[in-house]
């Protein structure tokens, strides 16, 4: 044996038990093997755990000295669920600012309906009068069905001029939404910068631009100049043309 | 055409859902019923009495085109005019949907005119084959 091979304690006792181990096989003590065996096994793990729990310390160290570890908690634990919460706010309130609109829209089109059949009305009673012409009522009676659909027909235009100006406040939405977005993109472009830092810091590139990511292979909505080669509604018809529809 | 066809529309978001039943309606077509995703869609097709699906491609539960995969894989449903209506306009969406036997395709946000069209197109192709 080299001298300054057992001048090292570790490696000293690692041989010992190694040896020990040896000793129990050839005396054929198999039970006592496996139990020092696992017990060696074990003593290595140790080591191992050892180096990574210092490893990890070391790391945390790092980041803590770079001030990365406060601003990623801060990004991971309150501004990115903060981000999420508000664009379901978004989400929550462009739906019903839709359902809104729709509703008054839908009251604008039964309103309009109504003056419709009002002047329906007046042409009945135009006839009327054209075939009691003769008759000394026919005119005040012409008159009177003339009245009262000017005042329907009056009091169904305010309605509609009413419900239109809901419809355009139903829009404000859009202010709210628009500003809620805002915030939310500079989070996400404080995000982009803490991790082109960290990724940065580590050694680590930065590629150029990724192209856009498909969710489940699929894209969402054509955005213009983020989606790739979106097609227009002629190009898909042309398209399933050629494919024989 | 018939204008009492019962439509079942199928869309994750109420307010498509909303804006289709009413476009439909404008054209005469009343007898519809909603579904908020492939997966609900599914067992009220199977309950049968549907002559025609509109359907969103994107939908958490079951998408669009598995919807059209199921449908056209069930003998009793195999026939059943499925109009797609979706923001996906990449020409392998398209294609994928022609080659699962789709009807039509419209790419969203879409005209009334252009959801008038497609639909006359579908009703003409299936009376020629009939």
């Amino acid at each position: 044996m080299n001298a300054p091979v057992l001048a090292n304690p570790a490696r000293a006792e690692q041989i010992e038990r190694l040896r020990e181990m040896v000793v129990l096989l050839e005396v054929g003590d198999d039970a006592g093997f496996e139990a020092r065996f696992a017990g060696f096994l074990h003593a290595r793990e140790q080591g191992l755990f050892v180096t990574v729990g210092r490893l990890t310390r070391e790391l945390h160290d790092a980041m803590r000295s770079l001030r990365f570890d406060e601003q990623i908690s801060g990004l991971a634990g309150r501004e990115i669920p903060d981000a999420c919460s508000r664009l379901d706010y978004v989400g929550k309130v462009t739906e019903e600012a839709a359902h809104k609109t729709l509703d008054l829209v839908e009251q604008c089109q039964h309103l309009v309906q109504d003056i419709t059949l009002a002047t329906q009305d007046l042409s009945a009673a135009c006839q009327r009068a054209h075939v009691y012409a003769g008759s000394p009522y026919s005119l005040s009676g012409l008159v009177v069905s003339v009245d009262e659909t000017r005042e329907h027909i009056a009091g169904s235009a305010a309605q509609l001029r009413d419900r239109l100006s809901q419809l355009a406040q139903a829009q404000e939405y859009q202010d709210l939404a628009g500003q809620v977005i805002k915030r939310v993109t500079e989070l996400v472009r404080s995000v982009e910068r803490a991790l082109i830092d960290l990724l940065r810091a580590s050694g680590g590139a930065v590629s150029s631009r990724p192209a856009e990511t498909p969710v489940n292979g699929l894209h969402g909505p054509a955005v213009e100049g983020v989606t790739p080669a979106a097609v227009s509604q002629d190009d898909a018809d042309a398209l399933l043309a050629e494919l024989g529809f | 055409m018939d204008k009492n066809l019962k439509i079942l529309i199928v869309d994750d978001f109420s307010t498509m859902r909303r804006i289709v039943k009413n476009l439909l309606a404008d054209l005469g077509y009343t007898n519809t019923q909603e579904a908020d995703d492939g997966k609900t869609a599914w067992p009220m097709l199977l309950a049968g009495g549907f002559d025609f699906v509109v359907t969103d491609w994107n939908m958490p539960g079951m998408t669009g085109i598995d919807l059209l995969k199921a449908i056209r894989g069930e003998p009793k449903l195999a026939a059943l005019p499925v109009l797609m209506v979706t923001a996906e306009a990449q020409r392998d969406q398209i294609i994928e949907a022609a080659k699962a036997g789709v009807n039509g395709y419209i790419i969203k946000p879409f005209t009334a005119v252009t959801l008038k069209e497609k639909l006359d197109k579908i009703f003409a192709r299936l009376a020629e084959a009939a």
